[in-house]
């Protein structure tokens, strides 16, 4: 039987035992000070290679990138933006029109930490404000985040805009457009074009989609059948000599007569005129007429005395009586020039214009939504009669845009196709551009 | 530590808190601008987590001086357990629920170990003391293990000496009589462990004692001496079955010494478990403390790099 004596239990312990430290409690505690120390070596190292990576929130977007080892171009307090690149004056001026930059929450931040100003940010780039009465405008970053990756800044999240618009509270009166406005399609109102209510077309050109559209049109050449786009066209901006394809604004390029109505529409006036009148205007017509009656009699002395043809009366079919010939090469011009214009002004000019001999402008609106962008380039995916109902159009007051309905069946956030505010709207006023000089050279950036 | 209903205030503060945090932060997180370290909810929570940081971090410096009369240690401890808890999720909200790039991604996956890893060390404290008493009931101090292994050692000789009579080994002497703190030298121990040989008494020399001082010689001894886990002894069934074996070969007088031996094997075998058993329940903190001072160190470079830009 074991038996431990008093001195045996005694002994069994070693009273200076916690003195030493053994096995895993000396790992522990050499691990404990190695650790921070090699982290520490760590910032240290990186700080001394001049390396700024531990610091990054992560890699900037793709305009930025190649400033991304130059954390202080953005990165810097708004006096030294301004002090030390001498642009203080230039930009204090911008800022104070725009209402960007001016907000004393900022320089209240600046003091606690160097956030990016909109100082850095207008160094190089222009910022129109959104709103002359907008309050308070936010900073340039509380919108375009950066260090989220390569990503383009100008597509903001929704929350910057439905911030304000998701209840627009104005200083004076109603919102003029919409109250609110949380997402799209819903929550979005309609389209001002096509909203209830809404003006027709104010165009003054007369035409009828649903005749250009049947399948039988007459044509120069027999029966034809046009599509949309023989007479609609994209807007092509400019085509720089080396570039791979035209640079398209995303708008239909404008009508003109030579290109979309001449080849079916010649302005012809005289049987005895082979070249149609100019499409100008009515003065101008009128010359022309005038100058081709003169030239053609100048040729054709012994048609001074043949009698006209006999013109009859429209609708009714009762011939006027004959008059007698003309006696002077002028008279004969008089009185043909007074045919074909009425030719001109009551039928060939008139399938178009009304109001002839007169000049009224077509006032065919260039952009039907001008806050909207909208690019037909990437749509084209789709025939034109998907959105637009042109085939039962016979008015020029019909306004064949689509709702917001049709732009929902892809631009939804269930549907895939981008439907962020950014995709339609600009935040910036652009029509309030300013010119940037920067201060910056290559050099800076190497 | 045991986490039982003593925990109930802690318990339900953290959920309060964590609660109230997450509160705060669904609006937030839904608001106009993508939640962030940098604005001023985002600094709250980590201002607040880093807090929790703080104090789970001074564990260390209170368990340095005991005796200050900062608080019991208990409440120290419960105050490790949840806060570091809770610091966790509350600097995740105040990541913004992600990992970031660079020193922040590093701190993050940082803390994520070390959290896990004091999780893990909370679940173990809480279901190993209680293993531990059931199956190992003579628990010594952990240190002390290699001092009382010694000890066993030469008590098993002093067993078989006292049985079979002189032994050819050298027995340890226990480290109070020749303590190293006495500053005694080597060649003062060897002296000590001489004499204690030669003042075993000298036995009969019987024939029948010989299985006894085989078995103890080849098999015991070495298992006591090195305490290697492999060792057939160190299964109870295989030397139950060894010293059942053993027993008809010896003399009747010799039974007592036998079960002498048996209960040394057994205190041995619990000696392992333990070792095993305290390498489990304190092995997590090799990961978990060193981890936490480097977080420390790191977060504190965060904060100033972060205030500054």
């Amino acid at each position: 039987m074991r038996i431990r004596t008093a001195k045996q239990r005694a002994q069994r312990i070693d009273l200076y035992y916690f003195t030493h430290a053994r096995g895993a409690r000396r790992v522990r505690i050499l691990l404990s000070a190695a650790l921070p120390a090699a982290a520490l070596l760590w910032i240290g190292g990186m700080a001394a290679a001049g390396s700024r990576k531990p610091y990054s929130a992560g890699p900037v977007s793709s305009a930025h990138a190649f400033a991304e080892a130059k954390c202080e171009v953005c990165h810097r307090s708004a006096a030294a933006h301004t002090d030390q690149r001498g642009m203080a004056a230039d930009h204090a001026a911008h800022t104070d029109q725009t209402g960007m930059a001016a907000d004393h929450a900022e320089h209240r931040d600046e003091r606690f930490r160097r956030h990016t100003s909109d100082n850095a940010c207008l160094t190089c780039h222009d910022a129109p404000p959104h709103a002359a009465n907008q309050t308070p405008p936010p900073s340039c970053a509380a919108c375009h985040r950066d260090h989220r990756g390569r990503v383009q800044l100008a597509k903001t999240d929704d929350g910057f805009c439905v911030e304000c618009h998701g209840e627009l509270k104005t200083a004076h009166g109603d919102p003029r457009i919409a109250k609110a406005v949380r997402t799209f399609p819903s929550g979005h109102p309609e389209f001002a074009a096509v909203r209830a209510g809404a003006p027709p077309d104010p165009g003054q050109l007369r035409f009828n989609h649903a005749v250009h559209l049947k399948d039988d049109l007459r044509g120069p050449g027999g029966p034809e059948k046009l599509e949309c786009s023989e007479c609609h066209r994209p807007d092509v901006v400019r085509t720089a000599a080396r570039a791979k394809k035209p640079v398209a604004t995303g708008l239909m390029a404008p009508f003109t007569y030579q290109q979309q109505c001449a080849r079916c529409h010649p302005l012809f006036f005289d049987e005895r005129i082979e070249q149609p009148a100019p499409h100008a205007t009515p003065e101008r017509v009128r010359a022309f007429v005038r100058q081709s009656l003169a030239s053609y009699i100048a040729q054709h002395p012994q048609d001074i005395s043949k009698p006209d043809s006999a013109v009859r009366r429209v609708p009714l079919n009762f011939p006027r009586p004959a008059e007698p010939p003309a006696r002077t090469a002028a008279e004969w011009v008089d009185r043909r020039a007074a045919v074909d214009e009425r030719v001109l002004w009551n039928k060939t000019c008139a399938e178009c214009h009304a109001g002839l001999p007169g000049y009224a402008p077509t006032q065919t609106p260039r952009q039907w939504m001008p806050r909207a962008t909208f690019d037909h380039t990437p749509h084209a995916v789709v025939n034109c009669e998907s959105c637009h109902a042109a085939r039962g159009s016979t008015k020029t007051s019909d306004v064949l845009l689509p709702g917001r309905a049709a732009c929902a069946a892809c631009h939804a956030p269930s549907k895939g196709a981008e439907s962020r505010c950014f995709e339609c709207h600009r935040y910036h006023d652009w029509t309030k551009t300013h010119e940037i000089r920067s201060p910056y050279t290559l050099g800076d950036f190497k | 530590m045991l986490i039982d209903r003593s925990h109930k205030p802690w318990a339900v503060a953290s959920a309060a808190i964590v609660i109230a945090a997450l509160a705060a932060y669904v609006p937030y997180a839904f608001g106009p601008l993508p939640p962030g370290g940098g604005s001023a909810l985002g600094l709250t929570y980590g201002l607040v987590g880093f807090g929790f940081m703080v104090f789970v971090t001074l564990l260390s410096l209170r368990k340095k001086f005991p005796i200050w009369r900062i608080g019991r240690t208990t409440t120290w401890m419960r105050g490790h357990l949840w806060l570091g808890a809770l610091s966790f999720p509350i600097i995740l909200l105040h990541a913004g629920l992600l990992f970031g790039h660079g020193l922040t991604a590093v701190l993050m996956w940082l803390f994520l170990l070390v959290w896990t890893s004091g999780l893990f060390g909370a679940w173990l404290q809480h279901a190993m003391p209680r293993r531990l008493l059931r199956e190992v009931p003579m628990e010594t101090i952990y240190d002390q293990i290699g001092r009382v292994r010694e000890q066993l050692l030469d008590e098993a000789d002093t067993v078989v000496a006292d049985a079979c009579g002189r032994l050819d080994v050298s027995i340890a002497v226990p480290a109070a009589a020749v303590s190293a703190r006495s500053g005694a030298s080597d060649s003062a121990k060897a002296a000590a462990n001489a004499l204690a040989t030669v003042m075993r008494p000298v036995g009969s020399g019987a024939d029948e004692t010989g299985p006894l001082r085989e078995f103890y010689m080849k098999e015991m001894r070495p298992f006591v001496q090195s305490s290697a886990r492999t060792h057939p002894l160190a299964d109870p069934a295989v030397a139950a079955a060894r010293f059942a074996k053993l027993r008809p070969l010896l003399p009747a007088a010799l039974e007592p010494a036998l079960q002498d031996l048996e209960s040394i094997c057994e205190e041995e075998r619990q000696l392992l478990r333990q070792e095993r058993m305290h390498g489990l329940l304190h092995g997590w903190l090799i990961v978990h403390v060193p981890l936490s001072f480097a977080l420390m160190a790191l977060a504190v470079v965060h904060i100033v790099m972060a205030l500054r830009y």
